[in-house]
């Protein structure tokens, strides 16, 4: 068992909720850059490089996509790039769109590191004692995508082991896809059904059912707590006063490198620093194992 | 398969056609002459509620006034719409509309880089014709010649002794 699995949960989702809440509240380019550089570390060390890449990659991908789409639907800033018509793409709307995209695109990295940290074991411990219902919606759904994803590539594969795939051209191949897509549908439903019996016959639904876990708070997820939630106040002050506001709309306002945006930045980026070292910490045998 | 990539470059040609007619749509003979101002003096008096960026670039003109009075020609079937357009292109103040699909018009979200809501809750440009404010939209008015237009910065919506 690594260390990651003996941290409390509940000292990781204060964390992550921290990270993500601060990561959409906040258009400031720096701290951005900040979250979405920490989340792809994070993701990184839980998943090895290659995967990263790939996230990356559409990460970029959908950067771009916004890119493109927020110059049509604002025409705000000063700064004028170019003009078709009576739509005028300006700099401040591009680079708008790129700190959009950077953000959606932290956030769902945040999401599959939550993904990963916190399965559904944790999420029921995190919330039987007070709301064992929630607990339970949030365990089976986030554990649902994954599921469907197998389930899916197991039926397209049934369709093409009956070699309906070889003589289809693109029409039939989407109409082949939409059918496997309803397979789905109704093989999920009868499955949901089958679940929730199963898991009211449990007793997964009843108040002051006790869930087994062997978490306590080590000194170290105090310590860890400590500083998430010190960083995390001081975040949230900044944010409702509105240091370390930015805006981009007419022109972009200057970066002042006072020391309310250091401690801003500093604060953040050891909160993130620290969760690492911590993943670090329960990954590492990964590469120090003998290859020989 | 031929016919068919035949038929969606021949439909891509009609598209594109149109699309150059109403784009370069020539102008009606000409019916006259309008006035137009465009004005936000009551954010002079409102400047404690004025959003950050746009004090800090020194958007808001000093004395209130973005586009003096000045005399524009007006074409047949015209709208208000189009004459702010026209202005505001020739004397290059940044100029926002959105279509409102609901009501058929054109809505002015801002000019000059004053967006609605940016002094304020209940904040937003107005117009007058002929000294009356109009309650629809810009491109639903149309242009006899000889009005007076005038586009108004309200801080507070409704309230009547804003303008005096």
């Amino acid at each position: 068992m690594s260390l990651i699995d003996k941290q409390n949960p509940i000292v990781t989702f204060i964390y992550l909720l921290l990270t993500i809440i601060i990561t959409m509240f906040t258009m400031n380019p720096i701290i951005l850059g900040a979250s979405f550089v920490s989340a792809l570390l994070l993701f990184c060390l839980l998943v090895g490089i290659k995967k990263t890449l790939i996230r990356l990659s559409y990460s970029l991908l959908f950067i771009l996509l916004i890119t493109i789409i927020n110059p049509l639907f604002s025409r705000q800033g000063m700064t004028e790039l170019f003009a078709i018509g009576s739509l005028v793409v300006t700099l401040e709307s591009v680079l708008n769109g790129v700190a959009i995209g950077i953000m959606l695109s932290s956030i769902i990295v945040w999401f599959s590191v939550i993904n990963i940290l916190l399965d559904s074991d944790k999420i029921s411990y995190i919330f039987s004692k007070y709301t064992p219902k929630i607990g339970t919606i949030l365990s089976v759904s986030l554990g649902l995508f994954p599921k469907y994803i197998a389930q899916y590539k197991i039926i397209d594969n049934n369709l093409k082991g009956l070699g309906l795939y070889s003589n289809a051209n693109v029409f039939n191949k989407i109409k082949l896809k939409l059918h496997t897509l309803s397979t789905l549908i109704s093989w999920s439903i009868e499955g949901a059904l089958t679940l929730s019996d199963s898991m009211s016959a449990r007793g997964y639904d009843l108040k002051g059912k006790r869930v087994y876990n062997k978490y306590k708070f080590t000194p170290y997820d105090i310590l860890f707590l400590l500083v998430v939630l010190s960083v995390g106040i001081v975040l949230l002050v900044f944010l409702g006063l509105g240091i370390g506001s930015y805006y981009y709309y007419p022109t972009f306002k200057q970066i002042a490198f006072d020391s309310s945006i250091w401690i801003y930045f500093v604060s953040f980026a050891f909160m993130n620093f620290m969760a690492c070292q911590i993943v670090w910490g329960s990954v590492k045998w990964q590469y120090l194992k003998s290859k020989i | 398969m031929k016919n068919k990539s035949l038929l969606v470059v021949i439909l891509i040609v009609c598209i594109a056609f149109s699309l150059l007619i109403v784009g370069c749509s020539p102008l009606g003979e000409e019916i006259g002459e309008v006035t137009i101002t465009i004005e936000c003096k009551t954010i002079l008096n409102n400047m404690d509620k004025v959003e950050q960026s746009l004090v800090d670039n020194n958007i808001i003109p000093q004395d209130g006034i973005i586009l003096p009075q000045t005399k524009v020609k007006v074409y047949s079937n015209e709208s208000v719409y189009n004459v702010l357009v026209r202005v505001c292109k020739e004397n290059k103040i940044a100029l926002d509309c959105d279509l409102e699909p609901m009501f058929q018009t054109y809505y002015v979200k801002g000019i000059n880089h004053i967006y609605e809501l940016s002094v304020g809750s209940s904040s937003g440009w107005l117009y007058f014709v002929n000294g009356e404010q109009v309650n629809y939209g810009v491109s639903l008015y149309k242009l006899q010649g000889g009005e007076n237009i005038k586009f108004a910065y309200t801080v507070v919506l409704g309230d009547c002794n804003e303008f005096d």
